[in-house]
């Protein structure tokens, strides 16, 4: 995404994001080829050494998790979302179409995250862990509420660049 | 209810927004406001779908798509497709159609095998001249064979929830999924057919034996993805870990075509590429999960029990039911819910549970392509980059056939059944 | 009005028996001051979020083998101990004395779960691709188990890997080869036809599954006493009289598993006596390494030891 998409005004907020917009595709790209590795290290040492490292299909399952709550963010900035484009693109109510839909998606989010911390919170004080690994579950289930949090912010910030190139298509007519 | 389940999302739906908000704004409006569920279910459920093991196949698949677009292995690959096939009509669109049944054999998920497709040979479609429509309407139609033919995991739940025989339904899927691959395949060359363009590309002996040499690394691919789950190295799902690591070491050692740099951004993007596909798996859960408990697909059924159909009848009725239910439950919840109630009447109408079971299968991965829900289509949505209405439009043709195809399944027992007897 | 959802992650087995019998009893008693609604398959979701469902309150009730509950409190592990019964009904007069099933049901009341059911599931077996016969057939067998070390170190105890494989993943390994074997109950296997992959069923008496039906405690506390009691009495009533459904089901499906060509091997008794004093030590040492669990292991070992001397 080039910096004049990134919707927070301000040159250092705009670096900053965009750097952090960096720094968590380098985590989901490390992260993912961990995994890759992890899965063939696994298989290949049942299959030639009749050992496993216990807890590895956790591991995959939990780091799923992670990416997809992650990479939900980072959809969210780059406006990657998979959606039924039916408008065509040069309708009017496009600036003021957009404007909605990021609202929508900073409100289902952020209710997605609310209930998530609540969730954590229990989960946190009941404190039960997994069954291969021996995580304390609240780490993985973490993750849901980080990525929902982060999309969340993200969100509003799209609704502002939203807000802000509706009001000046509207100046302009 | 009809409000907040179905209303809303119908209208956010046609606003455009992200599919996933589609699902969970209409999940949240009902836990809030309508009924008293607590709203913990959310984080539950997506977490729940989320950290499913079987679903690994799509990142990995994606990766080694990425991979292979990246490093050069899907375009020798395409080369040599045209020219070994250039004469034949329609080669390209075979070709096609070969690779999704290899793939979706060997990786079970269709949207995985959609993202590997769409990665290798969308560029080969469009350099045959298929429009990008029809390019992209048969990499996600394809792809539905992936369920069909073994492993599956569709069949795997069906066998679970309905106490069936899975190496039975596995055995059955194979003719099912070769009739639908082999109607498609005589769509695509019927069509280059009346186009007459079938000798664009000449055959050219030392081209093609070169453009062999150069592919021979990425032709191993499949064969070592496949033996692998043969011999039983590894498991269908980790086989798509191995595939990423294979087109990783090609690309590094081989055609030293992919730098430390690219190879993180090409994890990168199949991450990316996943959250985009799978919050849309785990929206649609927490939406399933509410269908559930309010028991609308069991009132469903109910409504279909009280006809008093024939086993003729059920058939249709069951085809008919499960296109409309892929459109709102997502696969898995469908065939966990639905069969344990289905299957006991279609054996009291002596349906075999084992050609039912295909039966469902092959509904579930039409419905995967077909609008207004599927997720091959927009598995392609994400990774072609082309609008969804040029989707649906290539999809149409394919979905007929695969109907059709499906019509032959359902009325014609042996089919399925016949290998199944003998063993 | 109340919905009380039952979740399960099998159908057609003891535990969905259980679910419906309690159905009837508590609707004969409280009408439709309850309405109860039945899940089984994993329609509510997959093991660990039935289980998290459970005990925060989005499901009201969940029945599961015991080694499935663990996570939400290691104290269930006490039931998993290999060896720890020598028969079904000894199994039942354990777990259904009157005193002890008090206890039972309020044994995990600090984790907000209520047992309202405890039954005899089915005894845990090996399948093999090939026969397994004696003792030293399992050395170098990949044997898919549960995560769970009750399982994972016995197994590793007669030299075979134990392979925590997802359940997705067991029916392509096992016809490739990538594993030789799993640990499970018979009912499972025939549920599953799992004789058109392997015929082969060794009895290791390895040990017997107990099921436990537990409630979320905030949601039954919030009934009122005459449905909490009505419920206490259903979940009674049920347990007895699905105990010797479960003891039939498991004799027909073994039926049912010789009729489709499966073989059901011994081991020579010998072998198989010095096999389960070893697992019944190991498992100890994993129940008794966290003092809650030691006491409740304890106290088990107390009802089942005055039961074999009243014998
Ligand atoms: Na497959
Ligand atoms: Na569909």
């Amino acid at each position: 995404m080039s910096p004049r998409d990134m919707p927070i005004g301000g040159d250092i907020l705009a670096t900053l994001s965009a750097a952090s917009h960096k720094l968590v595709r380098l985590l989901l790209g490390l992260v993912l080829l961990a995994m890759t590795l992890a899965n063939a290290l696994n298989a290949g040492a049942r299959y030639l050494f009749g050992t496993q490292m216990r807890g590895t299909d956790e591991l995959l399952a939990f780091s799923q998790v992670g990416i997809v709550m992650l990479g939900l963010a980072v959809v969210t900035a780059e406006r990657r979302h998979l959606a039924v484009d039916l408008f065509p693109a040069k309708s009017p109510i496009n600036a003021l179409r957009r404007l909605v839909l990021s609202l929508v998606t900073f409100a289902a989010t952020l209710y997605a995250a609310i209930q998530s911390y609540a969730f954590v919170e229990r989960m946190a004080a009941f404190g039960s862990k997994s069954m291969g690994l021996g995580v304390p579950m609240v780490i993985p289930h973490a993750l849901v509420f980080v990525g929902f949090a982060l999309t969340a912010a993200v969100a509003l910030a799209t609704a502002l660049a939203d807000a802000r190139a509706l009001v000046s298509e509207e100046s302009r007519r | 209810m009809i409000v907040t389940l179905a209303a809303l999302p119908v209208a956010l739906l046609a606003l455009g927004a992200p599919v996933f908000i589609v699902f969970l704004a209409g999940a949240i409006a009902t836990i809030a406001w309508v009924l008293p569920v607590p709203p913990i279910i959310i984080q539950q459920t997506v977490f729940g779908s989320l950290s499913n093991y079987a679903l690994l196949a799509v990142p990995f698949f994606l990766f080694a798509g990425e991979l292979m677009r990246r490093s050069g292995i899907a375009d020798r690959l395409v080369d040599f497709a045209i020219a070994a096939v250039g004469r034949v009509p329609g080669s390209m669109g075979l070709t096609t159609i070969g690779a999704g049944t290899v793939l979706g054999a060997v990786s079970g998920s269709s949207p995985a095998t959609v993202a590997a497709l769409g990665k290798t040979l969308y560029p080969g479609l469009l350099r045959t001249r298929h429009s990008p429509s029809e390019a992209a309407g048969l990499i996600a139609s394809s792809a539905s064979v992936a369920i069909v033919i073994p492993p599956s995991i569709a069949m795997i739940l069906y066998g679970a929830a309905a106490e069936q025989s899975i190496a039975k339904l596995f055995i059955a899927g194979v003719p099912a999924g070769l009739l639908i691959a082999g109607l498609m395949a005589l769509w695509v060359v019927g069509v280059a057919l009346v186009r007459g363009s079938a000798s664009e590309h000449r055959f050219v002996a030392a081209i093609a034996v070169r453009a062999f040499l150069r592919a021979v690394p990425g032709l191993l691919m499949p064969v070592f993805v496949l033996g692998g789950i043969v011999a039983g190295w590894f498991s269908p799902t980790e086989a798509g870990g191995f595939a990423a690591l294979y087109a990783i070491l090609v690309g590094i050692l081989v055609h030293r075509s992919l730098s430390l740099s690219e190879l993180l951004e090409a994890a990168a993007e199949a991450a990316v590429l996943s959250a985009q596909i799978l919050i849309i798996v785990a929206a649609a859960g927490v939406f399933s999960y509410l269908l559930t408990t309010q028991q609308v697909p069991q009132a469903l059924i109910g409504w279909v029990g009280g006809l008093g159909l024939n086993a003729w009848q059920f058939l249709l009725a069951v085809n008919l039911l499960l296109l409309a239910v892929g459109c709102l439950l997502d696969p898995t919840s469908a065939i966990l819910v639905l069969s344990p109630l289905l299957v006991p009447m279609a054996t009291s109408l002596g349906i075999d549970p084992i050609h039912f079971g295909i039966v469902m299968t092959v509904n579930l991965a039409i419905g995967m392509f077909t609008p207004p829900f599927g997720l091959n289509v927009f598995v392609a949505q994400s990774v072609l980059g082309l609008p969804l209405g040029t989707i649906f439009r290539g999809v149409l043709p394919f979905a007929i056939v695969q109907i059709l195809a499906l019509a032959i399944i359902t009325y014609w027992p042996p089919l399925t059944l016949a290998i199944t007897r003998l063993v | 009005q109340t919905v009380m959802k039952m979740a399960s992650a099998t159908i057609n087995d003891v535990q969905h028996e259980f679910q419906k019998v309690f159905k009837r009893e508590l609707e004969a008693t409280v009408g439709d001051a309850i309405t109860v609604e039945i899940y089984p398959a994993s329609q509510l979701g997959p093991i660990p979020q039935m289980a998290e469902g459970v005990a925060f309150g989005t499901i009201e009730s969940f029945i599961s083998p015991t080694s499935f509950l663990t996570p939400l409190d290691p104290k269930f592990q006490v039931f998993d101990v290999p060896g720890l019964f020598a028969s079904p009904d000894e199994l039942s007069a354990v777990i259904h004395d009157p005193d002890y099933r008090d206890h039972i049901e309020t044994m995990f009341l600090d984790r907000g779960l209520r047992v309202i059911g405890a039954i005899y599931n089915s005894p845990v077996l090996i399948l093999t691709r090939k026969p397994v016969e004696t003792v030293a057939d399992m050395k170098g067998l990949k044997v898919r188990t549960f995560a769970s070390p009750l399982q994972v170190l016995p197994m590793e105890a007669v030299g075979a890997i134990a392979t925590p494989l997802p359940l997705s993943e067991v029916v392509p390994q096992l016809q490739s080869g990538g594993i030789d074997g799993m640990l499970a109950g018979m009912p499972i296997l025939t549920a599953f036809k799992f004789y058109d992959i392997a015929k082969n069923v060794t009895d290791l008496d390895f040990s017997f599954i107990v099921s436990m039906n537990v409630v979320n405690e905030q949601w039954f506390q919030s009934q009122a006493p005459e449905i909490q009691e009505a419920i206490r009495q259903a979940g009674r009533a049920a347990e007895a009289e699905v105990f010797p459904w479960g003891v039939e089901n498991v004799a027909r499906a073994n039926g049912v598993w010789t009729d489709n060509g499966g073989m059901i091997h011994q081991l020579p008794a010998d072998e198989l006596k010095a096999m389960l004093a070893e697992f019944e030590s190991i498992g100890a040492e994993v129940v008794t390494a966290e003092p809650a669990t030691a006491e409740e292991y304890e106290r088990l070992q107390g009802v089942l030891k005055a039961k074999r001397e009243a014998n």
